[in-house]
């Protein structure tokens, strides 16, 4: 049986970081990818608080020179079009926070996989783990790679399996779903969709219906991922396909027609259930949980890789940490590391909820500019979640003002509904 | 005569030759506020005025008050007001 000093489960960013990491520090590593890749996958926008970490890995200039397409920042359109709201990361962060990049995952994995291995990471590519055994000064694990059933063991394991939550689910964590309602999405790419002038052509185009919202994001010089985002409840009782709904909303709103208009997708269309969780505990005595695996929100803010890449990271220094001494993580690392986690899914959580509150959305859409809201708020969607005392006050004072909104309004009200066409004009 | 296409500097543009300005027309962003408390503080007369402004320059008429109201918000909204209502989507 062949040992590591980790094992990391999940070849997507999350797992990758890590791996990455630990290897470069001189750890053993070994990283097992179920899908063999490159494999389509959505979350297809960072924001720039992803990119200390792409930075400090070495992968920036990979990630930069790869033909993705660069984001400087997000835009919230009403679906009626009668109001909109555009952040640019330039105008209130720090340079090194000024842009982004839209990526297409299957590409962008694929680079950081790569990464992986080239610092010495190595990797099983399509095994899939199948149980596990958390023992006082090891962990072992069975995988299934070309038929085989295979064992390996390793003093620590994190897992980055994401919404399969491998871990999770073989140690029977207990989780919560914080509250939120499922969610149902459906998705494909396009060619043809309109896009904004430069130079804000990369922006992630958020479209708001009264009950649903769509994502518009711009992954290279022709192609667009484009994805509706409703209840699970208000999906079923349309009583529709998918791609019905789909192609309703795409013809009701006006922002959907200008985008869509010329629109041909170019593959297939998906679906998915986004159910919210967050497992109490992300860490113990050998084992992490990392992105996905640790917890998944609402993707409205585009947190996914950002939150897999920062806690991939967290984790690799946690378990670097305990190995230095040779030995587990104490009670005190285990719990500093679900708290980091919770923290950031937290700041993430609060914007979620004031999403979909059609009364807080009002104040979003027009933060009060003298109280310097807007660069708040814009700090919040570059997803900075170590806000500075100044940044944390204004972006207490905004949720104050989306409770208040619901009384008082402090902000001017929207308007969802879609008026009847008017007589087009003629080009 | 194809309809131009409105851009941030031609609504600086509008708005410099119908309203009183009370500020340099480069310190007003897309997400400035034009109307209100913290705003450049234009009234109810200049809103007047960039409304036929510009039905003239882009053809779309802004005759619901309502509507006026939502997209003379900041010149980002209008510009996408603007956009889609010249493109035929609205």
């Amino acid at each position: 049986m062949t040992t590591y000093d980790t094992i990391v489960i999940g070849g997507g960013p999350g797992g990758s970081i890590a791996g990455t990491i630990l290897a470069q520090r001189g750890q053993n590593v070994f990283l097992l990818e179920r899908e063999r890749f490159p494999r389509f996958h959505i979350g297809e926008s960072l924001i720039p608080y992803a990119n200390d970490v792409l930075r400090e890995v070495g992968l920036w200039d990979k990630i930069a020179n790869a033909g993705f397409m660069p984001k400087l920042g997000a835009e919230f359109t009403l679906g009626n079009a009668r109001g909109s709201q555009r952040f640019w990361f330039g105008r209130n962060l720090a340079s090194r926070y000024a842009q982004t990049f839209q990526v297409e995952r299957s590409k962008f994995d694929h680079i950081l996989r790569e990464h992986a291995r080239e610092s010495g990471c190595e990797i099983a590519a399509e095994a899939k783990a199948e149980t596990v055994h958390l023992e006082p000064n090891h962990v072992t694990l069975t995988y299934q790679q070309n038929n085989q059933r295979q064992t390996v063991q390793a003093k620590y394991i994190i897992d980055a399996s994401g919404r399969d939550t491998f871990l999770g689910r073989q140690l029977q964590l207990p989780k919560s779903d914080l509250g939120l309602p499922k969610k149902f999405a459906i998705f494909a790419h396009f060619h043809h969709v309109r896009r904004n002038d430069p130079p804000a052509e990369g922006h992630i185009s958020i479209v708001r219906l009264e009950d649903a919202w769509c994502w518009i994001i711009p992954l290279d010089a022709e192609k667009t991922s484009v994805g509706l985002v409703q209840s699970l409840e208000r999906f079923k009782n349309r009583k529709e396909s998918a791609e019905e709904c789909f192609a309703r909303a795409r013809e009701e709103h006006a922002e959907l027609r200008y985008r869509m208009g010329d629109a041909v997708a170019v593959s297939d269309f998906f679906t998915t259930g986004d159910y919210t969780y967050r497992y109490h505990q992300a860490a113990g005595p050998r084992w992490l949980l990392v992105g996905d695996a640790a917890g998944f929100i609402d993707p409205i803010f585009s947190s996914g890789v950002m939150l897999a890449l920062r806690s991939g990271k967290l984790a690799a220094e946690a378990v670097l940490h305990a190995a230095m001494k040779n030995r587990q993580l104490t009670a005190f690392e285990q719990n500093r590391y679900s708290r980091q986690v919770r923290h950031m899914t937290e700041v993430f959580y609060k914007m979620i909820r004031m999403f979909y509150d059609n009364r807080a959305f009002e104040v979003f859409m027009n933060p009060i500019p003298w109280l310097k809201l807007p660069q708040a708020v814009n700090n919040l969607v570059a997803g900075n979640t170590e806000l500075s005392f100044f940044l944390r006050l204004r972006v207490e004072i905004f949720y104050l003002l989306c409770f208040w909104q619901k009384r008082h309004r402090v902000a001017p009200p929207l308007d969802f509904s879609e008026p009847a066409r008017r007589t087009p004009v003629t080009a | 005569m194809s309809t131009p296409v409105p851009m941030l500097e031609d609504l600086r543009q509008l708005l410099v030759e119908n309203c009183m300005l009370k500020v340099a027309p480069e310190e007003i962003q897309e997400e400035t506020p034009l109307f209100g408390p913290g705003s450049i503080g234009l009234d109810s007369i200049d809103a007047l005025q960039i409304t036929v402004a510009v039905e003239k320059k882009y053809g779309v008429s802004i005759q619901d008050p309502e509507l006026a109201r939502q997209i003379l918000v900041n010149l980002g909204s209008l510009r996408t007001w603007l956009l889609r209502s010249t493109a035929g989507a609205t």
